[in-house]
């Protein structure tokens, strides 16, 4: 039997067994996260929101998983102690939408991204794949016996 | 006016009125000098409203100075304006935390969903100082209330509504109109106005989407709760049917000064505080709610 591990928003779940899914649901501008390791079959998923911590740092101690920054360093920190290797690591990432209507105000999700992006390059990983903006809600799952990252938006499912 | 859109309207006028005790504290809310007793009165007949407002008085966001165990000591605590926004809070979150199938939306997230829009309008306009905060909270909790009494209507469109949704990039309180003959914030507008609530909560449900037809006189609120609005849903919180499918006002933006940064601080000071009321009003987990939609609704 499958397990359905949700992850809420401004969080993140590690997951080490074969049966687990992690899920998180209604993704707007934030970022759903998934870092998979199919050779020690761990895996992550984050639901971030914000892209700095420098807004509120007070608030990024508490809940790191809020931001990208901060929560990169903690999921990757939790992930190696659950023995995901780097060199296996694959990672997936979906969201960062903007409202329909384009406004250079709403720029949440783009700066998600952009953040997400200089995270990874300054830490040597790389984006295997990605389904990022637009103006769609996604729901994400990480199929721990496969390795699947699978999108869900507006009643249609795909895979990346 | 079509046939729907009277249908809509006599709806409106049979929807429940509000709880007593709400009626109140509306009365009441600049009158310095209001009779506990007759509060007292009212609250004979809803112990469970007591309850409720209790816990809300004793919460971290309402802030009252040590522990309050009655009313009145609340009142004399957190103040008449507090006091007016914790009791409407208690009375109308049950109403909000009911599924809306044609929004497709899941039990608690339009409450979760006004919540953070309350506590985002409060938290914009400290932060910004462009208005003072006493109205903005309520406001921003009963601005989409008019998707309560549309949701039974919406989804009777059925898949001729999904259809065009889908094939046509056009915003979703167009669609409303079209289809509906009359948007969520319109007839939460007719609502508030039935239940005569300030005229500042009447145009917040009214123009959230169109700020700009406001007046003068409401303009600034609106335009925060306007905001918030479209920061809970680019956050993804509250999103159904109509998905991201909404328009910012330009004006809103640059008569409030606002830049990104200040967005992200204000999702970052509301998120720990919507926590905190989800636990009070819904007695659970105290979290921000997103849930799994279900079939081809978005």
């Amino acid at each position: 039997m499958s397990k359905n591990i949700v992850v809420d928003i401004a969080d993140m779940a590690i997951a080490t067994n074969k049966d687990d899914i992690l899920v998180t649901y209604s993704l707007g501008s934030c970022l759903g996260i998934a870092i998979y390791d199919p050779v020690a079959g761990v895996g992550g998923l984050m639901h971030c929101m914000l892209p700095l911590s420098s807004v509120d740092q007070e608030k990024a101690k508490d809940r790191p998983f809020m931001f990208v920054d901060t929560g990169m360093i903690v999921m990757l920190t939790k992930l190696f102690d659950a023995g995901l290797a780097k060199a296996n690591a694959v990672v997936k990432v979906a969201g960062g939408a903007r409202l329909l209507d384009k406004n250079d105000l709403f720029r949440i999700g783009e700066r998600n991204y952009t953040v997400f992006r200089k995270f990874l390059w300054k830490n040597g990983l790389m984006i295997k794949a990605e389904n990022v903006g637009g103006d769609i809600t996604r729901t994400v799952r990480l199929e721990m016996s496969t390795g699947r990252f699978l999108i869900k938006s507006n009643g249609n499912e795909w895979e990346i | 006016m079509n046939s729907l859109a009277k249908e809509i309207t006599r709806e409106i006028e049979l929807f429940p009125a509000m709880p007593a005790l709400c009626k109140f504290v509306s009365t009441h809310l600049n009158d310095p000098n209001v009779d506990f007793r007759q509060l007292a009165e009212q609250l004979k007949y809803d112990p469970g409203m007591t309850a409720n407002v209790l816990k809300l008085a004793n919460s971290a966001y309402f802030g009252a100075i040590g522990r309050v165990d009655s009313l009145q000591t609340a009142i004399a605590r957190v103040g008449m304006k507090r006091m007016f926004q914790l009791v409407i809070a208690s009375g109308i979150s049950k109403t909000l935390v009911k599924p809306l199938g044609g929004y497709n939306l899941r039990p608690e997230e339009l409450l979760m969903h006004s919540v953070f829009v309350a506590v985002a309008s409060e938290e914009l306009a400290r932060v910004t100082g462009v208005h003072p905060p006493e109205l903005l909270f309520t406001a921003g909790l009963l601005h989409d209330m008019g998707k309560v009494i549309l949701d039974k209507h919406l989804e009777k469109t059925g898949n001729k509504f999904l259809e065009k949704f889908s094939q046509e990039l056009v915003f979703f309180d167009v669609m409303e109109q079209e289809f509906l003959g009359m948007g969520h914030a319109e007839v939460g507008g007719m609502l508030l106005e039935k239940w005569k609530f300030p005229h500042e909560l009447v145009s917040a449900a009214r123009f959230h989407h169109d700020p700009e037809k406001t007046t003068a006189e409401d303009r600034t609120l609106v335009n925060v709760v306007h905001i918030s609005d479209m920061l809970s849903y680019s956050e993804g919180i509250g999103t159904g049917i109509d998905g991201l499918r909404y328009r910012t006002s330009r004006e809103a933006i640059s008569s409030l000064g606002l830049k990104t940064s200040i967005l992200e601080m204000v999702t970052s000071h509301s998120m720990g505080k919507v926590e905190e009321l989800e636990k009070v009003l819904c007695g659970e987990s105290g979290k921000v709610v997103k849930k799994e939609k279900g079939g081809n609704r978005r």
